[in-house]
């Protein structure tokens, strides 16, 4: 059995609960979808808790700088402000490439999982939908419902792994 | 409606506007919508033993049946076993085009650890790195070189490809940082209007334009070019001028803090004062205070600059951020604190409409490399934080620069000159 087969085969299980076939097939990529978006929290997670020193670093900075700037503002002093300001920009720009590992460990799973319903599901239309529709066109709106879901759960601490 | 509820809906117009140039980009032929039976059959029987899909649409191109724009180009190519040509008898490979370079997936994983690696130690340079796996490590670069000549349309849409899968991994940060800016309510709400319509219209711009015209040898020309400013850019800060510079700068914000401290014991904060306040907004002024401090600027600014950076952005399949933040911070003076989330946003809206135009334009998506780099780059995000500690922070930048002016002239040479230079 080659790797493909065995995601395959285990991907499969939830179209196959029920005996028809147009509600095994919306049923298969509700539960995909779900399935996805938990997973890619989950990753999301893991890479948050990995970065979260770096991460603390850099938004701490970026933050202690943007605080300081807005006390330059409230002494009306504009040079500081400035200087503050373009102190804060390098930090916010390591802060915004450290979230991409982030982005990417959210959306993998749902993209995986795009790729094998392309193949899968290779030219079938989506039952009761418009003809251009396909599974790819069934699977987003779950998806994004779930991750957004998702996002309600777990502590909103700055640094959680939960947060974004 | 608020300010955070007109966000979201914005966010929800997108997503739906993402699923929607999604649907219409599948482009499947005319059949009858409840075409069960196909489905019962899918999900019954084997999967698909191969991704050659593309192939056998041009079959039925030849046929006169309705196909997508690769299977065309596919199609209309003519058939041999020479440089640009069609080789039906080799296996499909990049998009399912026979004969083009089929990826190694432990090599695209490999290299996409690298570019997470970077993204997380180094900073946005992982972006480039993400283009330059796509063009010369995996070969879809020469490949599409080749194809120039022969069969030019072909060429073009996995050039287009390319761009798509560059912006698929770059984006993943603007979508990240959109959400949790827009959490923390980080957004000048008549700001991220202009910037957002101006990165809309600038990214719809330059990918409709673009999409199916630009060949590989140009496209490899201006990235090599935006790579070598980059290179630049991070040598000048490197000059003892742009260090004296910062150290002044720190100077200036040290000197202030220590003023501050002075001040603190015992001082407590204007609440009032705290905050954005936005005192008007019309299609030539928006004014507002922050921290008690009057702000102004022309929304007609950001708007032609989110046109003109979100342009070059979605021409070269990159961010933009990196462009935005300074001429945000510069030209509105706006603090880092709201400049931040701003852009982020404006860099979503560009990506994502860019991507869908695209792809409505019938641009395909490899989404197995797509989902399998994305895998890589998650690890490597894990793993940089682990080993970054070991390496100086002044070495690596030496080392980015030298790779950004090696690949940045790499690229201009096999782009404009026809010159190849090794491992480019």
């Amino acid at each position: 059995m080659t790797p493909f087969q065995a995601v395959d085969n285990f991907l499969i299980i939830p179209f196959r609960v029920f005996s028809n076939p147009e509600a095994g097939f919306y049923f298969g990529i509700t539960v995909l979808a779900f399935f996805s978006a938990a997973l890619g929290w989950g990753s999301k997670a893991l890479v948050a808790y990995a970065n979260r020193v770096r991460r603390k670093q850099e938004d701490g900075e970026a933050t202690r700088r943007s605080e300081l700037s807005f006390q330059a503002l409230q002494m009306q002093d504009k040079e500081a402000y400035l200087a503050q300001n373009n102190l804060a920009q390098e930090h916010y720009g390591n802060s915004l490439a450290l979230s991409a590992g982030r982005g990417a460990a959210l959306l993998w799973p749902g993209i995986v999982a795009l790729a094998w319903l392309s193949i899968r599901f290779e030219g079938v239309p989506a039952p009761y939908l418009w003809a251009s529709a396909g599974p790819v066109t069934v699977f987003f709106p779950p998806y994004i419902l779930a991750l957004w879901a998702l996002s309600r759960l777990g502590p909103k601490t700055p640094h959680s792994p939960f947060t974004a | 409606m608020n300010k955070r509820s007109l966000i979201v809906s914005a966010i929800a117009a997108l997503s739906l506007c993402l699923w929607l140039g999604i649907a219409v980009a599948q482009q499947a032929p005319a059949t009858p919508a409840a075409d069960a039976a196909k489905a019962a059959g899918a999900v019954a029987g084997e999967a698909a033993k191969t991704v050659d899909a593309a192939a056998a649409d041009a079959a039925k191109a030849v046929d006169g049946a309705p196909v997508s724009k690769l299977a065309a180009a596919i199609a209309k190519a003519p058939r041999g076993t020479e440089k640009g040509m069609i080789d039906e008898s080799k296996p499909a490979g990049f998009l399912g085009i026979p004969g083009a370079p089929t990826v190694n997936p432990i090599l695209a994983f490999c290299w996409a650890v690298w570019v997470g690696w970077i993204f997380s130690t180094v900073g946005a340079f992982g972006g480039v790195m993400a283009g330059v796996g796509h063009m010369s490590v995996f070969g879809f670069g020469s490949y599409a070189g080749g194809l120039k000549k022969a069969v030019p349309d072909l060429g073009k849409i996995v050039t287009d490809s390319i761009k798509a899968s560059n912006q698929f991994l770059v984006g993943t940060s603007a979508a990240i940082s959109s959400f949790n800016y827009l959490k923390m309510g980080r957004l000048v709400l008549p700001l991220a209007i202009s910037l957002g319509l101006g990165s809309l219209i600038g990214a719809y711009g330059a990918a409709a334009l673009s999409a199916g015209k630009l060949d590989f040898k140009s496209y490899q020309g201006y990235f090599g070019l935006f790579v070598l400013v980059l290179g630049c850019y991070l040598l000048y800060e490197m000059t003892p001028g742009a260090q004296t510079k910062k150290k002044t700068a720190k100077e200036a914000a040290r000197a202030f803090e220590d003023a501050v401290k002075k001040l603190k014991s015992g001082e407590s904060v204007d609440e009032s004062k705290l905050g954005l306040h936005i005192n008007k907004f019309n299609l030539s002024t928006c004014e507002f205070v922050f921290y008690g401090v009057p702000f102004k600027f022309n929304p007609l600014i950001p708007f032609l600059g989110g046109i003109c950076i979100s342009a070059v952005a979605a021409f070269l399949g990159v961010g933009g951020g990196f462009l935005l933040v300074p001429f945000l911070t510069s030209v509105t003076q706006l603090p880092m604190y709201l400049a931040a989330g701003t852009s982020a946003l404006a860099v979503l809206v560009s990506m994502v409409t860019s991507i869908i135009t695209l792809m409505t334009k019938g641009t395909p998506i490899e989404w197995t490399l797509i989902g399998t780099e994305l895998v890589g780059i998650t690890v490597g995000s894990i793993i940089g934080p682990m080993t970054s500690k070991y390496l100086s922070d002044k070495l690596m930048k030496r080392i980015f620069i030298a790779l950004s002016f090696y690949i940045g002239v790499g690229y201009l040479l096999a782009g404009f000159v026809g010159y190849k230079i090794p491992g480019v």
